[in-house]
């Protein structure tokens, strides 16, 4: 090893700018794939305090199809209850209504729009949000629709210049709550943990269609990711069990594969469609492979100048006994050495980016939310095992298309031409 | 015992325009311990001959055998092995590695050679740069010894791995006399102390008068 | 010469991948500043604030109960309250509408017939609402013929206005200004109302990246008038330039603005929402535009490296040049034309490609207005462009090296 290095120094004194170019196109190639993987991953890489990314579910909502019409909507509570509940591999099952902007102020005044979610008791054992002081609703509160309240901290010092505010009123939307507990603040990076306000979730009404129709999102934690498929098959039965009942009063519910991952979940657009993160996700792996390809032809190509350069010494190492296959081990193992440099420089400017600007790529509903992030997305967030992996596949990739042509032709060399300098 | 065999070897240079004859029936024996030099003018074939005896190249007719069997048919792997094994090379342009320092580069045909420790390799170096008055200068750059000590650390690396045959092609066209003199004294005690086979390409008729035998080429051709 | 040519095809190749790829960044950014530069038909929106009347809920404390006369008790409310805010040091003008704001997604559809001459008009609309004050402070623009001053006339009068664009039915433009003068009628509970046309404005686009170009007609908002205010209308307010931190502060340190059962939102900024709605737009400009500085940063270093590796390998030939009377410029001439030369190799087959993907592919427009032969034209022209300046840079650097190669020495070395 110690020799490689010395080689890949010599070079570096003696043909500077080209090596630079080289280790510079890397860490640039990987800087821009890493980025734009971190920003695709964010939203899915289990991080506290939604630990159970990879094994959560949701119910995007129901769509009903009758003999002349249909609605798609939102499931109603006791939708959710004949799709969802007791079903086999679901370890929580949590009612929630989706976080909807609302004026929050205390003592008569309108302080400012927050967002406020309805969340049941099960919500807080399946997100890791840590209660500052306080303590969430119990299940009593849901159940007799009590207007208590869960807040964030900077918002509760927003709203009252202090940080001891359990106990005390807030106003949203000009109705009093009283405050039972303040939790860290929780980024919009978590799609599900992330809220200003927490209270108790709605029941639905009956809607005059349908008893699916209503205003909840259930969320789901799997006992493990494995057992996703037996769910969604258990879910599809539970669907077809239903529509054989529905049929006979003539409407019938679409199964669109529902409950729907993570994945699923953000990459659909509304719930009359199939989830298909596959296909967006192959899209990301062409960008991925242009912006590998291409630095990979410019550092191929310097790496053939140098080779070329070094032709009596290939012709030589091949008199003294170096097999083909060590000459070609030889380059890759040398041009290894800089694409990793590349990649550390590339992988750890990238982590700053993403720290700092993330929200210029992250493909964001509504910039004001994310204007409350403060110091970016969390480190767990954007540095992982995944993003480590990947880091070293593409380091990989990009050593192997960069270098495999130049080195092999370069072990392929006539040994008594090389030597003398005669080559093509 | 024939250490080197050559019959009826002739190597032809094809390229899209022009047939080059290099070597031309070339019939050519060796014997174990022989210094042989090899003389001509430039362009005869002298270094084509070095280098399909060295397998560097193959010959486009007749046979080369090495060490008393045949090279015909061996492959590429089989060749690099043979070479790193038996025979040692020595340039005019020394060819030592820029970016390994000297004891680097005369460990290379231990690198290449399975079976050899660490331990033993750096055993060796230093053993066959102490003989040659070069462990000094083991950690210093090619850049930073004299065009005669690059010889001497060449030499090194032809021997550290004990070939039985030694092809030098030119080994003092790149230095002065008095260097060239040092030189050519190593090569005779190579072959004298250790009985190394050795074949030298040279223009030098003095040089060349002091080996066992003289072989000389023309156009491709041997004539004596 | 042969490792030349070898290197100039790979170069040439690299080239070509770069330009297409390049083309459709290009493409999309081209027709994402044509969205966002086109005209939204307002004027600048900074000082401008938007806020949403809300009414108690019966759990409230304070909550009143009105009984029967609700609608009558809620426009009441909605006046005391407009005229308290109206009072607020800070404020310049305020005026009402409903479904009259730009960077929203609403859009009430509609469509009306008119019969002008014996030709019947469809004439398809997003049904908006606003005051007359309202549609000045937006900056709401006269079109074909009618100034600001005649939309904001036409509305104090009680007369609809429309919007320039006419969407019909068999996608015909017709000219819009035939409809003015017509009498738009409409019914609701209360009854019938007919309304003249009386004047064209320019079409407020709902945000900033919105593709499509629609109908869009103005019923007026009149305050003054006794009529009924809805709880769901949204008061536009002008602040004085520069005062919109001050003004929502002194909002906040009072009570909230309220009467009765109706208070007033806190007030959101419209540059604010405008941000809002085109987040994830401007997510996707922003990544196309870096994916733009990527390449041309590619191309850059793959043209600096190559020639870098060619001037060395060419410092004799250089170097005779030199002494056969080649001048300084001549050299560092001839190095950068080499590289456009390859440019300009590169551009042919890199077109015929492009025309061959992307000419007819519609996707790539985004819904601009300009016709994919202008958008692939305009787009082709700038990535030549872009790339001749980052190919000029590359060769830079190495050409002027070449320039100062010392004929004597480099021969020497030879």
């Amino acid at each position: 090893m110690r020799r490689y290095f010395s080689q890949i120094w010599y070079e570096m004194r003696h043909q500077p700018l080209v090596m630079w170019i080289s280790v510079g196109g890397t860490a640039l190639a990987i800087f821009m794939v890493m980025v734009l993987f971190t920003v695709d991953r964010v939203s899915f890489v289990p991080a506290p305090p939604e630990d159970n990314r990879d094994r959560m579910m949701v119910g995007f909502g129901v769509d009903l199809h009758f003999e002349n019409g249909s609605i798609s909507s939102l499931l109603s509570d006791t939708g959710v209850k004949k799709l969802y509940s007791k079903v086999k591999g679901i370890k929580y099952l949590s009612f929630t209504n989706a976080p909807e902007t609302k004026d929050v102020g205390s003592d008569g005044r309108i302080v400012t729009e927050m967002s406020v979610r309805g969340v049941d008791d099960v919500y807080w054992k399946m997100f890791g949000i840590r209660f500052q002081s306080g303590h969430p609703f119990t299940a009593g509160d849901v159940e007799s629709g009590s207007r208590v309240a869960v807040i964030a901290m900077s918002r509760a010092r927003e709203l009252f210049n202090d940080d001891e505010v359990r106990g005390r009123t807030i106003y949203i939307n000009q109705l009093p709550y009283r405050v039972t507990g303040v939790v860290e603040d929780v980024s919009p990076f978590f799609t599900f943990a992330h809220s200003d306000v927490w209270v108790p979730y709605r029941k639905d009404t009956p809607n005059e269609y349908s008893e699916f129709v209503g205003n909840t999102t259930p969320l789901m934690e799997l006992e493990s990711k494995e057992v996703i498929p037996l769910v969604k098959r258990e879910v599809k039965a539970r669907y077809e069990r239903l529509n054989k009942k529905l049929g006979e009063e003539g409407s019938s519910l679409i199964y669109h594969q529902e409950p729907f991952t993570l994945a699923e979940y953000i990459g659909n657009n509304g719930n009359n469609n199939d989830p298909d993160p596959d296909s967006a996700r192959m899209g990301t792996w062409y960008i991925y492979a242009v912006l590998l390809l291409l630095p990979a032809m410019n550092i191929s190509s310097m790496t053939r100048s140098r080779l070329r350069r070094r032709v009596s010494e290939i012709g030589v190492r091949r008199a003294l006994g170096a097999t083909r296959r060590d000459i070609l081990g030889q380059f890759l193992v040398e041009n290894l050495v800089m694409t990793v440099a590349g990649t550390v420089a590339g992988v750890l400017f990238s982590l700053l980016f993403c720290k700092l600007y993330i929200t210029t790529f992250f493909p964001m509903e509504n910039a004001g939310t994310w204007q409350l992030i403060k110091g970016g997305p969390s480190f767990s967030l954007i540095f992982n095992w995944e993003t480590l992996g990947m880091a070293a596949f593409f380091c990989l990739v990009l050593n192997i298309l960069s270098t495999i042509l130049p080195a092999w032709k370069a072990s392929r060399e006539n040994p008594a031409e090389a030597i003398s300098g005669k080559h093509d | 015992m024939d250490v080197i065999k050559l019959e009826g070897v002739e190597k032809i240079y094809r390229t899209k325009e022009i047939e080059t004859v290099a070597l031309e029936n070339v019939n050519l024996t060796v014997e174990e311990g022989e210094f042989v030099s090899v003389m001509g003018p430039s362009g005869c074939g002298k270094s084509t001959l070095l280098n399909l005896i060295g397998l560097l190249d193959n010959p486009t007719k007749g046979t080369v055998d090495l060490l008393g069997s045949s090279t015909a048919g061996m492959k590429d792997s089989g060749m690099s092995e043979f070479r790193n094994r038996n025979i040692g090379f020595v340039f005019q342009s020394f060819h030592l590695i820029p970016s390994l320092n000297v004891a680097d580069n005369v460990a290379l045909p231990l690198i290449y050679r399975a079976g050899v420790s660490a331990a033993e390799c750096d055993r060796r170096v230093r053993e066959v740069l102490e003989r040659l008055g070069m462990s000094h200068r083991m950690k210093h750059f090619p850049s930073q010894i004299s065009g005669g000590q690059c010889q001497r650390v060449a030499i090194a690396r032809a021997i550290v791995g004990d070939p039985r045959i030694i092809l030098a092609d030119e080994p003092t066209g790149n230095l002065d006399s008095r260097m060239g003199a040092e030189v050519m004294a190593l090569l005779h005690e190579l072959n004298r102390a250790d009985g190394r086979t050795i074949v030298m390409v040279t223009h030098n008729e003095e040089q060349a008068s002091k080996t066992d035998r003289v072989i000389h080429f023309l156009d491709g051709r041997q004539i004596i | 010469m042969c490792n030349e040519w070898r290197d100039n095809i790979w170069l040439i190749l690299e080239l070509v991948v770069v330009s297409v790829a390049m083309v459709v960044v290009m493409m999309n950014v081209v027709c994402n500043i044509e969205l966002k530069t086109r005209p939204m038909g307002i004027g600048p929106v900074d000082d401008i604030y938007v806020a949403s009347y809300s009414e108690l809920n019966e759990e409230s404390p304070g909550y009143v109960d009105y009984g029967e006369r609700k609608a009558e008790f809620i426009s009441r409310d909605i006046r005391r309250v407009t005229a308290a805010l109206r009072r607020n040091q800070y404020v310049e003008k305020a005026g009402l509408v409903q479904n009259g704001i730009p960077f929203t997604l609403n859009y009430i559809g509609n469509y009306r017939e008119f019969v002008v001459n014996g030709d019947s008009l469809r004439y398809f609309f997003n049904m908006r609402q606003m005051s007359p004050e309202a549609a000045e402070i937006l900056g709401l623009e006269g079109s074909s013929g009618f100034s600001a001053a005649d939309v904001k006339a036409a509305l104090e009068r009680g007369e609809v206005v429309i919007s320039d664009y006419v969407f019909g039915e068999e996608e015909k433009p017709y000219d819009v200004r035939r409809l003015v003068g017509q009498n738009y009628v409409s019914e609701t509970e209360d009854g019938v109302t007919v309304r003249r046309i009386g004047a064209i404005s320019s079409f407020m686009r709902r945000f900033q990246y919105e593709p499509h170009r629609n109908g869009m007609m103005i019923l007026p908002v009149n305050e003054g008038a006794g009529g009924n205010l809805a709880i769901y209308s949204n008061l536009v307010i002008k602040v004085r330039p520069g005062t919109g931190k001050r003004f929502l502060e002194s909002l906040q340190s009072q009570p909230t603005l309220a009467s009765g059962n109706v208070f007033l939102k806190t007030p959101v900024n419209l540059e604010a929402k405008r941000k809002d709605v085109s987040a994830k737009h401007d997510t996707r400009f922003n990544l196309f535009v870096a994916c733009m500085f990527f390449l041309l940063m590619i191309i850059f270093l793959g043209i600096l490296g190559t020639f870098w590796f060619r001037i060395r390998q060419r410092e004799g030939e250089i170097a005779l040049r030199r002494v056969t009377g080649a001048t300084r410029g001549d050299i560092f001439r001839r190095i950068l034309s080499e590289s456009m030369l390859l440019l300009v190799i590169a551009t042919i087959p890199a077109i015929l490609l492009d025309v061959l993907l992307l000419y007819r592919n519609m996707s790539l427009m985004n819904g601009s207005r300009l016709s994919i032969q202008e958008v692939f034209w305009i787009s082709g022209a700038l990535t030549f462009l872009v790339m001749t300046l980052s190919i000029l840079l590359g060769a830079w650097f190495p050409a002027s090296r070449a320039m100062r190669i010392h004929p004597a020495e480099a021969l020497k070395e030879e």
